[in-house]
């Protein structure tokens, strides 16, 4: 089991010109092993995320444990000792020290957690990037997918791992969109898990454009179409594409207009 | 298509004039033909009817990925088009982005249900008069209040009269 020093480590996201190993900070009973092996939170967890593997991995802390389990990207179920799902993943992720193992958990019958690892992190009380916890570096995931350097990339990663040019507002959207679907400007599909749905974001866009420009309304921003059971919601980035994603029923899509600042 | 018809789509599309921020609407049918009209002059008929059929395959888009769209919210800089999909057609209401979205939302839901079996009628009785096409673009609707589309006092537009023994079909010769 690796062992965690308590130590700050500078987040990813503002370490883009930074090279690994992070640097570790503050007081530490046990002396770190190896500087070189230390990396964030944020790096481990996205290791996890990108190889998009179904795993479980326990966390200890200060005599605490957790469970975290991810599949297909994500964060689906988080356990402590007194919390479950989301509360318990936040606890987790505001842990200032300790070991991040795979394990062989007991799967859970159902997922807890819908919402993107970014959402939880920015909601854990050490989001702020000078309070994220410095964890060992586990290996190099045996699937071979680069560690992304910008912890926001990792979202939009294609399946050769290669980041995207990931739109700082479209990571935040990730919380309510599932399926996300990403167009460009030149109707290149840079993201889809469904490619009926990136065809019809497409053409959606397009025939809102040009409904658009017939009627002299400037700007096309965004398309919401909603029907009993579900709702669609596309919108033009700054590149010129399109991100298109369901929404699914009960999402505070309210939240989602305002972050998108529609 | 007669006055008539056309005229019972009147009240409803005038009343959406009672909120604030809405600057028209339009009724178009699933066939993509406008059937009614309040909006400024300055979008003439060709120019909507382009538009409705986009509408319409809008719509037709996204029932293609299973999803039975019953409203659409299109969103641009300064505008929203309102997009209320009914059974025969859709509603489709022109407003400012800062317009009042719950009661625009109860507006559209009443005159959907106002307008729509009138807007069934009409698609059935276009099918059995004449192929949908060629398409056309009813004119029936007033210039939006404080809007400066017509002289005061102008006559609404309307499909320009049949000469005698000629049957017109919205506005144009047919036989």
């Amino acid at each position: 089991m690796a062992r965690i020093d308590r130590a700050m480590a500078t987040p990813a996201s503002s370490r883009k010109s930074a090279s690994r190993p992070a640097i570790p900070l503050g007081d530490s009973s046990d002396p770190s092993p190896d500087q070189s092996a230390i990396v964030s939170l944020w790096d481990l967890v996205q290791q996890e995320c990108s190889s998009h593997a179904r795993r479980s991995v326990r966390i200890q802390s200060d005599g605490q444990t957790g469970l975290l389990f991810f599949d297909a990207g994500r964060i689906v179920h988080a356990e402590t000792a007194d919390a479950f799902g989301e509360p318990a993943a936040l606890k987790i992720l505001a842990w200032q020290s300790g070991s991040f193992d795979p394990c062989d958990a007991t799967w859970p019958r159902s997922t807890s957690i819908s919402c993107s690892v970014v959402s939880l992190f920015s909601r854990a009380p050490t989001a702020h990037p000078s309070n994220l916890v410095a964890f060992p570096a586990r290996p190099p995931a045996s699937d071979g997918l680069p560690s992304p350097a910008d912890p926001e990339s990792w979202l939009y990663a294609d399946d050769n791992g290669e980041s995207e040019v990931t739109k700082p507002g479209a990571v935040m959207v990730d919380d309510e969109l599932s399926g996300t679907v990403r167009v460009g400007a030149d109707g290149t599909v840079l993201e889809s898990v469904d490619g009926e749905l990136a065809d019809a974001v497409a053409y959606a866009g397009r025939l809102s454009e040009l409904i658009g420009e017939l009627l002299g309304l400037d700007g096309f921003r965004a398309l919401e179409c909603a029907s009993k059971e579900e709702r669609v919601m596309i919108y033009a980035d700054e590149s010129g594409g399109l991100v298109g994603g369901r929404v699914p029923i009960g999402a505070d899509v309210g939240a989602l207009r305002n972050r998108l600042g529609l | 298509m007669t006055d008539q018809t056309t005229t019972s789509f009147g009240p409803g599309l005038r009343s959406l004039f009672d909120l604030q921020g809405v600057y028209g609407s339009f009724l178009v049918t699933t066939t993509g033909d406008v059937v009614a009209r309040a909006l400024p002059e300055v979008v003439d008929d060709v120019t909507l009817l382009e538009v409705g059929g986009r509408v319409i395959r809008l719509a037709d888009t996204f029932e293609s990925v299973g999803i039975s769209p019953e409203l659409c919210i299109l969103r641009f800089a300064d505008h929203k088009l309102y997009i209320k999909n009914v059974v025969s057609g859709a509603l489709c209401i022109l407003t400012a982005s800062d317009v009042n979205f719950p009661a625009l939302r109860m507006a559209a839901n009443v005159v959907a249900r106002r307008v729509a079996p009138e807007l069934a009628r009409v698609l059935a009785g276009a099918a059995d008069i004449v192929p949908p096409t060629p398409r056309g673009v009813v004119r029936s609707m007033k210039s939006p209040p404080g809007m400066a589309l017509a002289p005061p006092g102008a006559p609404p537009s309307a499909p320009p009269a049949a000469p005698a023994g000629v049957r017109m079909y919205r506005g144009r010769p047919i036989g």
